[in-house]
């Protein structure tokens, strides 16, 4: 659909206005919210690739997390609208000792436009924050992130602390930020790690809708 | 040749007053950081270039976003300082960043740092600059607003080694005046650096032997 396209292009090009009025029209128009997003998100994966070629800076990374902000609230109450009941529980957070949220918030952002009832719990969050959080929640998918590798050590001091709760076999674990990798993830003792947010989505929906049908 | 070095310009001139005199050095410019696996790649060749010509390749570099985990040489032995980047290097210990970071969230600048963001335009000043060129001031100001916001102030370590220390507090004044961050300074060491250079590896750093990895547990507690 050339709508979708253009939306695409318009958020790969950092092209606020014209990105959000694509986004409108494509609404009005009747164009599913659902693909509107995922145009959304094939647009951030292309923002992403362009930053690792170096055609994009630090901040054209953060210009497209904004744009995708304005994007997710109009879509969100479509999204709802359109009758789906919530993809899911997940309860997130920056770890103790990081107070960086720039990715955890595209994240997060990401996850409620894809229908995810997502319960912020912020930055520099203790191990406890977490277990009592996804114990008062009922929440099954954790996500944690970080951004400087002094998370790792916060990471893994979390999981244990969920293993201590009695909670590691009911919740799957995913971890990100800018250092994380696959080393990471198995260091701390996650069950898996996103490279970007979609990623963080694909998990989720892995973990989270299987359960649901 | 005893060793030679790999650093990031953020340490380097605080690492060269503690070297032998000659000892060869590649120097990454700090933006590297922004792409940790780019920066691996990048690491790997220099030790390849290096590997086999000294006994000894010093890094002047930290886990940094694990840019240094799988690091490998075939025949030089690896050294590495066991922290995880260089303001726990230049505050003394990680312990005393977490500290630090404790006490009120910072954004920390030493001597090498700003001339590290001036010699390849990219600190946060420049960031704003770059973005209002692209998208407006208005936009510039939201994004690299939200990019500062965690921070509370600006901390300048000012190390025994740092020359000319009146031009870095101008610099950090006017980015703290800026970004809205209260400015402090705080004395820094360059202990980590003296240790490195000068052979002293008992404790605090990581030593990979040839054909071994770095490893990411080897960097944490």
């Amino acid at each position: 659909m050339k709508v979708l396209e253009e939306i695409k292009n318009a958020l790969t090009d950092l092209n606020e206005d014209l990105a959000l009025q694509l986004v409108k029209d494509a609404l009005a128009a009747r164009v599913p919210a659902f693909e509107v997003l995922r145009a959304c998100q094939d647009g951030m994966t292309e923002v992403g690739r362009r930053f690792e070629c170096q055609d994009y800076f630090v901040s054209d990374l953060m210009m497209s997390g904004e744009i995708f902000k304005q994007i997710g609230a109009i879509l969100e109450p479509e999204l709802k609208a359109g009758g789906a009941q919530t993809a899911g529980k997940i309860v997130f957070g920056t770890v103790k000792g990081d107070i960086h949220d720039i990715g955890k918030d595209i994240v997060v952002n990401m996850l409620k436009s894809a229908n995810f009832e997502v319960l912020d719990l912020g930055v520099d969050v203790p191990p406890e924050k977490f277990v009592s959080a996804l114990k008062e929640s009922g929440a099954t998918v954790l996500g944690m992130s970080g951004l400087l590798t002094l998370a790792f050590d916060s990471m893994k001091a979390t999981v244990q602390a969920l293993e201590a709760a009695g909670l590691r076999s009911t919740v799957r674990v995913m971890v990100g930020g800018g250092p994380t990798d696959q080393n990471v993830c198995r260091v701390v003792g996650a069950d898996d790690w996103g490279a970007d947010a979609q990623q963080a989505v694909r998990l989720a929906k892995g973990w989270l809708e299987p359960a649901r049908s | 040749m005893r060793m030679k070095v790999i650093a990031c310009r953020v340490m380097i001139d605080e690492m060269r007053g503690f070297l032998p005199a000659g000892v060869e050095t590649e120097v990454f410019e700090i933006s590297r950081h922004i792409r940790p696996k780019r920066l691996k790649e990048d690491l790997q060749a220099a030790v390849d270039r290096m590997d086999g010509t000294c006994e000894f390749i010093l890094l002047g570099y930290g886990l940094c976003s694990n840019a240094v985990v799988g690091l490998r040489t075939r025949k030089s032995r690896l050294v590495i300082p066991k922290i995880h980047d260089c303001i726990g290097v230049f505050l003394g210990s990680h312990q005393a960043y977490l500290d630090e970071m404790k006490k009120e969230p910072a954004f920390f600048l030493t001597q090498g740092y700003i001339r590290g963001y001036q010699s390849d335009r990219s600190g946060p000043l420049d960031e704003l600059e770059k973005v209002t060129r692209r998208h407006g001031r208005e936009r510039a100001e939201k994004i690299v607003g939200e990019l500062m916001h965690p921070y509370k102030r600006l901390v300048y370590i000012k190390t025994a080694q740092a020359a000319d220390v009146e031009a870095d507090r101008e610099y950090s004044v006017a980015m703290a005046a800026r970004f809205n961050l209260r400015y402090e300074e705080r004395p820094g060491t360059s202990e980590l650096l003296r240790c490195l250079a000068s052979g002293e590896w008992d404790r605090g750093f990581v030593v990979i032997e040839p054909g071994r990895e770095a490893t990411l547990e080897q960097f944490m507690d």
